[in-house]
């Protein structure tokens, strides 16, 4: 039967499988499903049904036209020596499917436009301050981060995988921004993971590779300038501050207590003793993977304003994955922990506190 | 007290905000530092963070009998930075140096002392000598189980058998330093939230 080479192969990789696993999983040789992902044999009926059942997959899915996946060298990825490529695939093929829903609700709906500054050779403290000038948001603390990516037209999804070693990833594609956040770390790891894609999205947007460790210490100081500008830090950040004065402190800038303490060593207030023994006390009252003092989990604006009219014509969580040809999990967990309503049945309507999305149909 | 700062030319700013910088660096010091080292860090770093303030105001730095001090421009007030006991800031106790202190502490006892009864004998025509200098303790106390700096700047005026300050004629007590202070309170406003962005339907799909 015709089926669009590509789309075996992207969904294998979201699978996490190599040839070889699917190959024996289905039945067939590695020989003849290399064959059928390069489109030189097509499987027969009997053989795509397999496929498809072992991937998880409606069959339609295998015939729909190619997708554009997430550019491998553009995107960011943190801690790539620690991910396998298998890994890395995963989380891509994830992007690819994104991507598709992302131009799904693009036909449907008007989304903001991207204004995301693209710099060249700006250290991140000034990059950081020039985003905040273009924003208008002077010195003030950020409010929720998701917001401020959407409102400046980026496009905000989840990485739809249970995968701790990727903290997020961001590519541009034709003039729009893409941010992919783990919403399964602590909130605050979440807002400092915004900032730091978003810093790529500014400083590291011309595709440059290999994306080595220099770019990722750019990006970290970045996200830590953004989210913490110096004048407010020196202006507010209890000076000489031990673990429970950072504790309480860091609630002005919604940022973890380790993410404020690293922003004021940098700052040269607080001495590398200091800073050093921050680090052996959140370790020692068991805050090395929690997070003290925590902040809410902070949801996306768009994707639950979009869901929300889609319900509200009648259309489920179901049909839009029906629609996509994906199945209903790979719609869950591109949108997991952003969305706070339930698509079927009750729950809240919109992204934040029971309030309805200003929305208007034209 | 603000009167009487005034009248020695100082501010309730400068002291309070000289003793939180000095302070800081006893906050670096740990266990395994000396013993010693945050009392000597934290007298010899505020009386450094007092000369930075005073100095350009056209005071000047002194040492006699190796006590650091600051001098006003014509000699009659002199600042001697000390660590006082748990008493430090709080009116109505018994208020010590946290250290025995010696022959230098003891001669500005004496010269205070002295000013204070030509003060009292103003009925006695003056001797035209050198105006008495009068040395000011500025005392402070880290009390970490209320997390704040107690600071005060006070005259001492006796001191007891094993060298320790324990009276003084008077005392100005400032307020306290909050440390681990919970930044003041951040309000909704204060925070930049983005607009919420238009979420607008293309057309109106039949359902």
């Amino acid at each position: 039967m015709v089926i669009t080479p590509s789309r075996l192969e992207l969904a294998r990789r979201r699978n996490g499988l190599t040839k070889n696993d699917l190959a024996r999983l289905v039945g067939v040789s590695t020989r003849a499903l290399l064959a059928y992902e390069t489109g030189e044999r097509r499987p027969s009926a009997e053989t795509m049904g397999k496929m498809a059942e072992v991937l998880g997959f409606p069959e339609a899915f295998f015939r729909g036209p190619d997708l554009e996946g997430p550019p491998v060298d553009a995107a960011s990825f943190r801690a790539l020596s620690r991910l396998t490529a298998g890994q890395r695939d995963r989380a891509l093929a994830a992007g690819t499917l994104a991507l598709a829903l992302s131009d799904w609700i693009e036909s449907r709906f008007e989304l903001p436009q991207p204004s995301v500054p693209r710099l060249r050779s700006v250290d991140p403290e000034t990059a950081a301050e020039y985003v905040r000038a273009e924003w208008s948001l002077a010195e003030r603390p950020l409010g929720n981060s998701i917001h401020m990516l959407e409102a400046h037209g980026v496009r905000v999804f989840s990485l739809a995988e249970e995968n701790a070693e990727i903290d997020a990833y961001s590519f541009w594609r034709s003039g729009v921004p893409y941010v992919f956040l783990n919403t399964q770390k602590t909130a605050e790891h979440g807002r400092m993971d915004a900032a730091h894609e978003l810093g790529h999205l500014v400083m590291h947007w011309r595709h440059e590779t290999p994306r080595g460790r220099e770019y990722e210490r750019e990006a970290e100081a970045f996200a830590s300038a953004f989210l913490m500008p110096r004048s407010s830090i020196t202006a507010a950040a209890p000076r000489g501050a031990n673990l429970d004065g950072l504790i309480k402190a860091k609630r002005r800038w919604n940022v973890s207590a380790a993410a404020l303490a690293y922003r004021m060593h940098v700052l040269g207030m607080l001495s590398d003793w200091q800073y050093r023994m921050v680090f052996v006390e959140l370790a020692r009252r068991g805050f090395s993977r929690s997070e003290p003092n925590p902040i809410q989990r902070e949801t996306s604006h768009v994707l639950g304003a979009v869901l929300g009219v889609l319900r509200d014509e009648g259309m489920t969580k179901q049909a839009i994955a029906q629609e996509l040809q994906v199945p209903e999990s790979e719609l869950d967990g591109l949108i997991f922990g952003l969305v706070l309503m339930g698509l079927e049945g009750g729950g809240n309507r919109s992204g934040r506190d029971g309030e309805r999305p200003d929305l208007r149909v034209v | 007290m603000t009167s009487r700062l005034d009248e020695l030319g100082l501010s309730e700013r400068g002291l309070a905000d000289s003793v939180r910088w000095g302070v800081e660096f006893v906050f670096g010091c740990t266990l395994n530092d000396p013993d010693y080292l945050p009392g000597i860090l934290g007298s010899g770093k505020v009386t450094r963070a007092v000369r930075d303030w005073l100095v350009p105001l056209g005071w000047k730095r002194s040492k006699v009998l190796n006590q650091p001090s600051t001098v006003n421009r014509d000699g009659t007030v002199s600042i001697v930075v000390a660590g006082g006991n748990a008493a430090t800031g709080v009116i109505g106790e018994d208020l010590a140096t946290r250290s025995a202190k010696g022959p230098a502490t003891s001669q500005a006892i004496s010269n205070n002392l002295q000013g204070s009864l030509a003060d009292l004998d103003s009925s006695v025509p003056r001797l035209e000598i050198e105006a008495p200098r009068l040395t000011w303790m500025l005392l402070y106390f880290m009390d970490a189980e209320r997390e704040q700096i107690r600071v005060e700047l006070s005259m001492p005026s006796l001191m007891d058998a094993n060298g320790y300050v324990c009276q003084w004629s008077e005392r100005n007590i400032l307020a306290a330093i909050l440390f681990n202070q919970e930044p003041s309170g951040v309000t909704e406003d204060e925070y930049a939230e983005a607009p919420k962005p238009e979420v607008v339907r293309k057309r109106i799909e039949s359902v």
